[in-house]
């Protein structure tokens, strides 16, 4: 559906050119929900401005729904625009309209008549259910009505693909959550492509099919979420995933031993930790004390880390350290000994 | 000035001056602004718009109309009416009068409210430009569906401003015969040493310049829906 093709974009800014993407290829496919993910900076709001030209790639070429973008005149590509919905951040909702005159701003400017404005603006509103706030101004909604009434507007013109850019960033968990409940319903309903930035992997666990994970505007990692997930290679996917189970710092609680060592663990699926855990202990004579866990689910296989402590004779604790990084697992060792 | 001072005695001798002069003022100023407006704004939308940032980038056009609209806007006043004199007798056929002031306040008051204008859509979000963008938006459709309408309540606040400058400048018309309330403070208030009608004239412009400014404000404050 998408395909982005060794897109190059440089910004020229006062201090230098400032690169901003280096070579992008990405090939998205129809109805699927793919994330992309990065720190700030990393480039994530410039791809996806990429995707429907609002930024021009200096290189490379961008093709949506069989239609090569960066090869149409401004007339044909607003047309192709119009085809592809984009939920914001900040909303971008106009102040001085209401949620139906928000709602009917892209098929008014598409020329829509009258009459079959209100019908589907009134379609839209209740597709997500927001029928009651009709006449509120956005000043009168809550964070999430507001992204529900962009969700509306960004849907009004029957858009193939939706573009996302940290449509969730600003509210908190549980708006979140509700949000992109609405996403993947949407999306499975209408078979709608997905295309959705956020800096939070607990956005991509949540709803994302498959994942690219942006490093100074390049791709260094994508694959099925449940991939990246098990299998992280570089370092800021795994940086992603330690903080999205537990968080970037050890508890303040935690005094560690001078003889541990302390690692992190990462599973997935039904390989289950605790016999792992358990042989190791027995194996090697080591005392293996739980600091912190979380599982959790992503594409229905559970998913989780373990902080470990392992203590014991050295020679016991390196062994076990060796022991866990033979199984299907991702261990990391935390420096807590300068 | 040997008889004593009465209301009657002043509403007679000077009533119906005043009279006129209230309604040259009100003409020139309403007549000035419908004008400014007409030029003014497409003047701040085009500002606004060829910046490199705008929808319509283009940075020669903004330079030549920045530095268009900065020239006239540095000419004192009086300069300017007096200058324009070969102008306004081109147009009208006579350069005396309040028709004469007109032209000259149109020509102050353009690039002014453009300024304003330009500030006003300045203030526009980014991110709403972005998302019309985003939905196929003309460049055209940029500043009437989004520019215009959500600038609204600003817009209305600097046409006020607008208004209550072109009062105090419609003060100087008498300069070529425009009449209205300044002209007359001046020749009878000032000249004449009559300070019961500079006092009249004055309140007189304190009176409509509150009023306008009350309105404006209530116009705008309605159109904000925050």
């Amino acid at each position: 559906m998408i395909t982005l093709t060794d897109v190059c974009k440089t910004y020229r800014t006062p201090a230098g050119p400032a690169p901003a993407l280096n070579r992008v290829t990405l090939n998205i496919a129809a109805g699927e929900i793919f994330g992309i993910i990065g720190l700030s900076g990393a480039g994530k709001s410039t791809l996806v401005r990429c995707i429907n030209l609002l930024e021009r790639p200096d290189q490379g070429t961008v093709t949506v729904d069989g239609k090569e973008l960066t090869a149409l005149s401004q007339a044909e590509l607003r047309a192709e625009r119009s085809k592809i919905g984009m939920i914001f951040q900040q909303f971008n909702l106009l102040a001085t309209r209401t949620a139906t005159e928000n709602v009917a701003f892209p098929l008014e400017l598409a020329g829509v008549p009258r009459v079959e404005i209100a019908r589907r603006v009134g379609e839209l509103l209740e597709l997500v259910g927001l029928s009651d706030k009709a006449g509120s101004y956005p000043a009168q909604l809550s964070g999430g009505q507001k992204q529900r009434v962009g969700i509306a507007r960004a849907l009004a013109n029957r858009p193939k693909v939706l573009l996302s850019d940290e449509a969730t960033s600003a509210l908190d968990p549980q708006t979140t959550r509700s949000i992109l409940t609405l996403v993947k319903d949407i999306s499975s309903r209408l078979g709608l492509t997905v295309v959705l930035i956020t800096h939070e992997m607990d956005v991509i666990r949540q709803i994302c099919d498959r994942v690219a994970v942006l490093e100074d505007g390049g791709v260094v990692e994508q694959g099925p979420v449940i991939d990246v997930f098990s299998r992280p290679q570089s370092v800021t996917t795994r940086a992603f995933l330690r903080d999205l189970l537990a968080g970037a710092d050890l508890p303040d609680w935690f005094t560690p031993a001078p003889d541990g060592k302390v690692v992190h663990v990462t599973f997935v699926g039904p390989a289950a930790v605790e016999p792992v855990i358990a042989r190791m202990v027995q194996l090697h004579g080591v005392h293996a004390n739980i600091i912190r866990g979380n599982i959790d689910r992503i594409s229905g296989q559970p998913f989780g880390v373990l902080t470990l402590e392992l203590r014991g004779a050295p020679a016991g604790v390196a062994a076990a350290h060796d022991y866990l990084l033979k199984q299907e697992l991702v261990v990391e060792e935390v420096r807590v000994h300068d | 000035m040997t008889e004593s001072w009465t209301l009657a005695g002043f509403a007679r001798e000077i009533g119906p001056a005043l009279f006129t002069a209230t309604g040259q003022t009100l003409f020139m100023v309403a007549l000035s602004t419908v004008l400014a407006v007409l030029f003014g704004l497409p003047l701040g939308v085009a500002l606004t718009v060829t910046d490199p940032n705008g929808v319509l980038p283009s940075p020669r056009v903004g330079r030549v109309l920045g530095a268009v609209v900065n020239t006239v806007r540095s000419v004192p006043f009086i300069i300017l009416l007096v200058a324009l004199i070969p102008v306004t007798r081109a147009i009208l056929g006579t350069s005396i009068g309040s028709g004469a002031a007109v032209v000259g306040l149109t020509v102050a008051a353009t690039p002014f409210l453009a300024r304003l204008v330009e500030s006003n859509l300045r203030e526009v979000d980014r991110g709403v430009i972005e998302m019309a963008l985003s939905m196929g938006a003309t460049p055209m459709q940029v500043v009437t569906r989004v520019l215009l309408p959500e600038a609204l309540p600003g817009l209305v606040s600097s046409l006020t401003v607008l208004v209550v400058n072109l009062i105090a400048y419609s003060a100087m018309a008498g300069a070529v015969g425009g009449g209205g309330l300044g002209q007359l403070a001046i020749n009878y208030g000032y000249y004449r040493f009559r300070s019961d009608v500079m006092l009249t004239t004055v309140i007189l412009l304190i009176i409509i310049v509150q009023l306008l400014q009350y309105a404006g404000d209530r116009a705008s404050r309605a159109l904000t829906k925050k």
